[in-house]
C-alpha cells in the first residue's frame, strides 16, 4: 500500500504541477479550460474474507475539491483533494491477543486523486472515451476503548486504502446540453487496515490487507451542461460479486474558470 | 442412545433423585435390615469425599531425602565426591535443572543435613523434598450437570440441587464458536495419574505417559484425581456420553506423581514438570500443591515457563494461602474457586498470587471406571480449586491452539484480563480472592466486537 501511495503521490504532484504550468499560461491555452468544483462521493463496497460467513464491508463518504483541465484534442485530466469518512463492519482482527470484530465508524482520511481522460473516437451521435482514474485515502489514526475486560484496554485503528479504475466511457451526444454515459471498468480497490491493541502490558499490532471482492464495476451517469460556466455530473455504479452486487453514488459540480 | 444407555440414565436418574433424602433417612434406613446396604454406599460416598478434602498431612516432607542444586561451576566428577563425603546416595537426577534427589544418612536428620549442605560454598541450595497434596475431591455420581460451561440458571445436580444464576459460567459454549482447539496440543495433567481406559477419556490421551511413583511408563490413575481433572480439561466432546471437555480437540499427556493415597513429594512433581516439557506439553495442569517453598519446584516452573510452556496451579482449599507451586507467580497461573452463583468460596485460598477463579462447586467429571464399583457409572461431582484449574488450563489449550504465535506471558495475560469480576461490589478489581475474576471463555476467545 505504502507503494501504491508513493506512486500516487507522485502522479498527483505531476498532474498538479502540469495543470499549474498550463494555468499560468507557459503554454498558451485558454484559461476557461480550467474547471474547479466539487465532487461528492459514497460508496459500499464487500471486502474479501478467508473465513467463510464473514462479510466485511467498506463503505465510504468522501468530499473532495476538483480541479480538471481540458487540455484540448479530446484529452482532459483532473486531480482531486478531499476528505473521506470511512465505516468498517466485520473486519475481523484474529493475531491480536485479543481478538477484535471492528465495526468502527467515522474514520477520518485525507483523500488525493487524479483522473485522465480521452477521446478515442466519435460520431455525431456517440462517442467513446478512455478513463482512468486513482483515488488514495490515507486514515487518520482513531483510538477506540475495548469493551468488558477487567483492565483498561484500546485499540488505535489507522486505514489506508486505494481505488483504481480504468474502462472505456460510452457517451450518447445527441442530446443538448445532456449526455449520458455506460462507464464498465476494471475496478480496484484495496488497501491496509492497521491495528494496534494495548491492555495493560499486552501490545499487539496486526495488518490486514483489505480488498474489495468484486474487481468488475458498471457506472451509468450523465453530464448536465446547465450553463455554459457550470456542469453537473450524476452517476451511480454497481460492482457484481457473488452474491449480490456493490455500489457507488457520486454527484459533481463544475465551474468554468 | 442406545436403549441400554437410556435405561442405565434413568436409573441413575431415579437414585441420584433419592440423594437429597438420604441424610435424613439415614437413621430409618439404618433400622431396616434390606435398605442398610444401599445406605452404606452413600455414606462410602461421602466419606471418600470428605477424606479427600479435609486429610491433614503428618509430615511435610519425604524422610530421610534432600534436593540439592550445585553450583553450575562444579564439576561432575566433584559433584559425586561431595555426595560422597556427605555420605549421601543419589536417588535420582533431574536434568536440566541439575537437581539432585538424595537419600541421606539414617544417623543424621533431614534439617541437619539441609544444613549442612547450605554451608558448602559450592552448592547453590539444598532443601527438604516437601510433600504436595490433593486440591479437591470428588464427592458424588452425576451425569452432565455442567453447570461451569454454560449456566442458565438450572438445578446444578438431580431434582432438588439447588439452582445456579445464569451467566455464573465461564461462556464455554460461545467460545466453542470461535475454536474448539487443536490436537497438537498437549495438556499434561500431572497428579495421580489418568484412567487411560475410560470411555470418555481413551480417544483423547496422547500416550501412556510416565509414572513417577512406579517409574514406569504407564501413568494409570489408581486415586482418582487426576482423572476427573483430566476430563474437566479436555474429556472427549460431541460423543453422546459423558461430559464435555472446555479443550475439545486438545490431548491429554497424563503424568503420575502422586500415590493412590493422593500423597507425593517435589520431587516426583519436579520431575515430572521436566518430563511433561520435554514430551511436548504446551500447557501443564498442577491441580495439587504443597505449603513449602521450594527453590527446585520454583527452577522446574521457571524452565517450563522458559520452553513456553504455560503452567495453571491450582491456589488450594485451605482458607489460607496459596499453595506452592501456585504461589510462583512469575511462572504460573494460579486458580481460585467460585461457585454455580459466582460467589467465591470461603474454602479457597487467597493471597495476591491468586490470578483468576473458575467454578469449583460441584464440577462434573468422570473418575475412573473402577470408582464406584464395577458397571457402575464412572462420573461423579467435584468441589476444590482442583476441579477450577483444569478450566482454565482448557482455555490456554483453546488459547495456545487458536494462537500459538502468543508467549506465555501473553497467554497468561489473556486469561487474565479476560475475566469477569464478579465480586467487583465486595473488592473492585484485581483482588486476593479471585484475582482478576471468573475466567471468561469467551472474551479471551471470540473477537470482541468494536462498535462506535
Amino acid at each position: 500500500m505504502t507503494k501504491h501511495v508513493h506512486r500516487l503521490t507522485t502522479l498527483f504532484l505531476v498532474v498538479f504541477f502540469g495543470l499549474t504550468q498550463l494555468a499560468s499560461g507557459q503554454f498558451r491555452l485558454p484559461s476557461q479550460s480550467f474547471k474547479l468544483g466539487l465532487r461528492s462521493e459514497y460508496f459500499s463496497r464487500t471486502l474479501s474474507s478467508e473465513v467463510e460467513g464473514e462479510k466485511p464491508r467498506l463503505k465510504a463518504y468522501l468530499v473532495n475539491l476538483a480541479l480538471g483541465y481540458n487540455l484540448g484534442a479530446g484529452f482532459s485530466a483532473a486531480v482531486l483533494l478531499g476528505y473521506a469518512s470511512s465505516d468498517y463492519k466485520e473486519l475481523v482482527f484474529r493475531r491480536l491477543p485479543f481478538s477484535i470484530d471492528f465495526e468502527g465508524s467515522g474514520l477520518s482520511g485525507f483523500v488525493a486523486g487524479a483522473e485522465v481522460e480521452k477521446s478515442l473516437f466519435s460520431r455525431s451521435s456517440f462517442e467513446v472515451d478512455a478513463l482512468g482514474q486513482f483515488m488514495a485515502c490515507l486514515g487518520v489514526k482513531k483510538k477506540f476503548t475495548i469493551p468488558g475486560l477487567a483492565v483498561p484496554g484500546s485499540i488505535e485503528a489507522s486505514p489506508s486504502w486505494m481505488r483504481a479504475a480504468v474502462g472505456p466511457v460510452f457517451l450518447l451526444t445527441s442530446w443538448e446540453g445532456i449526455k449520458p454515459y455506460i462507464y464498465p471498468c476494471y475496478n480496484y480497490l484495496g488497501g491496509t487496515f492497521s491495528l494496534d491493541q494495548t491492555v495493560e502490558s499486552l501490545e499487539g499490532t496486526e495488518k490486514k490487507k483489505i480488498r474489495a471482492k468484486s474487481q468488475f464495476g458498471l457506472l451509468i451517469g450523465t453530464g448536465l451542461e446547465v450553463s455554459e460556466k457550470f456542469e453537473l455530473k450524476v452517476e451511480g455504479g454497481f460492482y457484481p460479486r457473488k452474491g449480490g452486487s456493490d455500489f457507488s453514488v457520486m454527484l459533481q459540480a463544475l465551474f468554468g474558470l | 442412545m442406545t436403549k441400554a444407555n437410556r435405561r442405565r440414565i434413568v436409573f441413575l436418574f431415579l437414585l441420584l433423585s433419592l440423594l437429597p433424602f438420604s441424610f435424613s433417612e439415614q437413621r430409618l434406613r439404618l433400622d431396616r435390615g434390606k435398605k442398610q446396604e444401599a445406605t452404606i454406599l452413600k455414606r462410602q460416598i461421602r466419606d471418600v469425599s470428605e477424606n479427600w478434602i479435609r486429610r491433614e498431612r503428618d509430615e511435610r516432607y519425604a524422610p530421610g531425602q534432600v534436593l540439592v542444586k550445585f553450583k553450575p561451576s562444579l564439576r561432575a566428577q566433584l559433584i559425586d565426591a561431595t555426595l560422597a563425603a556427605y555420605e549421601t546416595e543419589l536417588i535420582r537426577r533431574i536434568h536440566d535443572i541439575e537437581v539432585y534427589q538424595v537419600q541421606i544418612p539414617s544417623y543424621t536428620s533431614v534439617e541437619e543435613m539441609v544444613f549442612a549442605l547450605n554451608q558448602n560454598p559450592d552448592v547453590e541450595y539444598a532443601e527438604p523434598n516437601y510433600a504436595t497434596r490433593l486440591a479437591v475431591t470428588p464427592n458424588d455420581s452425576l451425569f452432565n450437570y455442567q453447570y461451569y460451561l454454560y449456566n442458565s440458571g438450572q438445578e446444578i445436580g438431580p431434582s432438588g440441587s439447588p439452582r445456579g444464576k445464569a451467566q455464573a459460567d465461564i461462556k464455554a459454549t460461545a467460545a466453542w464458536e470461535e475454536t474448539k482447539g487443536s490436537p497438537d496440543v498437549l495438556i499434561a495433567v500431572i497428579d495421580t495419574g489418568v484412567d487411560l481406559l475410560h470411555p470418555d477419556l481413551k480417544n483423547k490421551i496422547h500416550s501412556a505417559g510416565r509414572d513417577f511413583i512406579n517409574n514406569d511408563f504407564d501413568a494409570t490413575d489408581d486415586h482418582g484425581h487426576g482423572t476427573i481433572v483430566a476430563s474437566v480439561a479436555a474429556a472427549e466432546t460431541n460423543n453422546k456420553e459423558g461430559i464435555a471437555g472446555v479443550a475439545w480437540n486438545s490431548k491429554i499427556l497424563p503424568v503420575k506423581v502422586m500415590d493412590q493415597k493422593g500423597e507425593g513429594y517435589y520431587s516426583e512433581l519436579i520431575s515430572g514438570i521436566m518430563w511433561a516439557v520435554a514430551n511436548g506439553a504446551s500447557v501443564i495442569n498442577l491441580s495439587l500443591g504443597g505449603d513449602e517453598v521450594s527453590d527446585s519446584l520454583r527452577n522446574a516452573l521457571k524452565y517450563a515457563y522458559d520452553k513456553g510452556v504455560i503452567i495453571v496451579a491450582a491456589a488450594g482449599n485451605d482458607a489460607s494461602s496459596v499453595l506452592y507451586p501456585a504461589a510462583y507467580d512469575s511462572y504460573c497461573l494460579a486458580v481460585a474457586a467460585t461457585d454455580y452463583k459466582d460467589e467465591r468460596k470461603d474454602w479457597s485460598n487467597f493471597g495476591t498470587q491468586v490470578d483468576v477463579a473458575a467454578p469449583g462447586e460441584r464440577v462434573v467429571g468422570a473418575v475412573p471406571t473402577w470408582f464406584w464399583g464395577p458397571d457402575s457409572f464412572p462420573y461423579a461431582f467435584g468441589t476444590g480449586t482442583s476441579l477450577a484449574t483444569p478450566q482454565v488450563a482448557g482455555l490456554a489449550a483453546l488459547l495456545k491452539g487458536l494462537k500459538p504465535w502468543l508467549s506465555v506471558d501473553q497467554v497468561m495475560d489473556v486469561i487474565r484480563y479476560s475475566a469477569d469480576d464478579v465480586n467487583s461490589s465486595k473488592n473492585p478489581g484485581k483482588d486476593n480472592y479471585i484475582g482478576f475474576g471468573r475466567i471468561n471463555m469467551e472474551k479471551a476467545l471470540v473477537p470482541i466486537k468494536i462498535k462506535k
